[in-house]
């Protein structure tokens, strides 16, 4: 089976990770399957023009590979797409899209995962400042079978999911910066920035989140420890 | 609650890891240690690690609540969120005086756009164990979804006094203050924590969209 985008595949670096590289005759592109070529291509972080393929770099990227699983085992491979439509010359209107598959082999255990999203944004001018609106959708295949040699005999299981989702935002470009209002928000406030947005930048991090449903203390996934009295000082709190 | 279990709460990696070891040094196959050692590995990122270590619980503990909620939380993680839901439910339906299994699925629940049901989940976990951050945290998700500013910042007040070193409370946390219109006390309160974590990237960026 062939290792597309595997971990033993280098992650080409900065700025060569910008570049198409010359051919070389010692390991001819062109025998590559179609997606690993797509490695060499002019890659630019989500926001701008450009391509983003595999599981390094852009948050774009990761925010892919939390939907979809962190990349576990020995073949898979993802493609990333964002471009400026230039149909309004005045903001942003993008188009997007994304496809990922994913095969596992470990632990007795074969999973596989094939991911199909699309997003469309459009940037607007108003009198209260610009209006950003966003659609996502995302269709998403996950199967996994199991089997396990014991004292019993053989088992095996397997099981399989199949979703889709279709999300919508509307946002003030700049009020909250990173954090925006998507989907049931709109009513509200609360889950872009509590549980989703922030998932993938710096510190905060999947860590956190696997950490809080299991209940466990923040500072394992955080390596931080913040004092309650300081914070609570800053906005008046009793403490 | 075991020993590894108040050392895993506690945020006490170096404790955890030395203890699980020592244990799992005299007893191989010791369920708490490989469950407190597969949970550290998975908070930190190694989650095919703790896939590793949770494969070696014997067949006959594998049935354990604490090794099935990993077991679910290792399939979120891995975004298999359907197989995580029928575990955490099952877990809910056997002991439902147990916490753990409750918050999970009202984090899930959260995750999958239902405020809701995620409201009524994870009220029960704090009614069980009402000392777990996480839950305050994820509740005033779930109420600010559903337009309850107020009792979205009374769980993150809770949330902040529990846990206070969950980074994700305070992007939360100044989204209802602004939205409140008390944006000073959003600005003051980012700058607070950003005193103690100076450079974190993404309060560093929320509070540069804060102006003032």
């Amino acid at each position: 089976m062939s290792r597309v985008g595997s971990r033993s595949q280098p992650a080409p670096t900065s700025p060569s990770r910008l570049e198409r590289p010359a051919p070389s005759p010692a390991s001819p592109a062109t025998t590559r399957p179609a997606v690993e070529r797509e490695n060499y291509r002019e890659s630019q972080p989500f926001g701008r023009d450009g391509m983003e393929v595999g599981r390094e770099g852009t948050q774009r990227a990761r925010e892919y590979e939390r939907r979809f699983g962190p990349a576990a085992g020995d073949t898979r491979a993802g493609v990333l797409t964002d471009r400026n439509t230039g149909a309004n010359p005045d903001g942003e209107n993008r188009v997007g899209g994304a496809a990922r598959v994913g095969l596992s082999v470990e632990d007795r255990r074969v999973d596989g995962r094939l991911g199909v999203e699309a997003v469309g944004q459009t940037s607007l001018a108003s009198p209260v400042g610009d209006v950003r609106v966003r659609g996502e959708a995302l269709v998403g295949a996950d199967g996994a079978a199991t089997g396990q040699v014991n004292r019993r005999g053989v088992d095996v299981g397997a099981s399989a999911f199949v979703g889709g989702r279709l999300q919508g935002e509307v946002g003030r470009e700049g009020r909250f910066g990173g954090v925006s209002l998507r989907g049931e928000l709109s009513a509200g406030v609360g889950g872009a920035a509590g549980v989703r947005a922030n998932v993938n930048n710096g510190r905060i991090s999947f860590g956190a989140n696997l950490g809080a449903t299991l209940g466990l203390g923040a500072r394992l996934g955080f390596n931080v420890s913040i004092d309650y009295r300081a914070v609570g000082q800053a906005i008046g709190l009793p403490l | 609650m075991n020993e590894l279990e108040v050392r895993l709460k506690a945020g006490d990696a170096a404790g955890v890891m030395a203890l699980a070891a020592s244990r799992l040094a005299a007893a191989p196959d010791d369920v708490e240690a490989l469950v407190a050692l597969a949970s550290l590995n998975a908070v930190q990122g190694h989650v095919d690690r703790a896939r590793v270590l949770l494969s070696r619980v014997p067949d006959a503990q594998r049935a354990r609540y604490d090794v099935r909620l990993l077991q679910g939380a290792l399939f979120e993680a891995q975004g298999q969120l359907a197989q995580a839901e029928l575990t955490y439910r099952s877990l809910v339906r056997e002991e439902p005086t147990r916490a753990g299994a409750f918050g999970a699925l009202g984090q899930l629940e959260l995750q999958r756009s239902a405020p809701r049901a995620a409201k009524e989940t994870l009220l029960t976990a704090i009614a069980l164990d009402g000392a777990v951050g996480a839950y305050h945290l994820a509740l005033a998700s779930a109420l600010g979804q559903l337009g309850d500013l107020e009792g979205a910042e009374r769980a993150l007040i809770r949330a902040t006094q529990l846990d206070p070193s969950d980074l994700r409370l305070y992007p939360l946390w100044a989204e209802v203050l602004v939205a409140t219109g008390r944006g000073e006390q959003a600005r003051a309160m980012l700058d607070a924590v950003l005193a103690q974590v100076p450079g974190e990237p993404t309060l560093t960026a929320l509070r540069a969209s804060l102006p003032g």
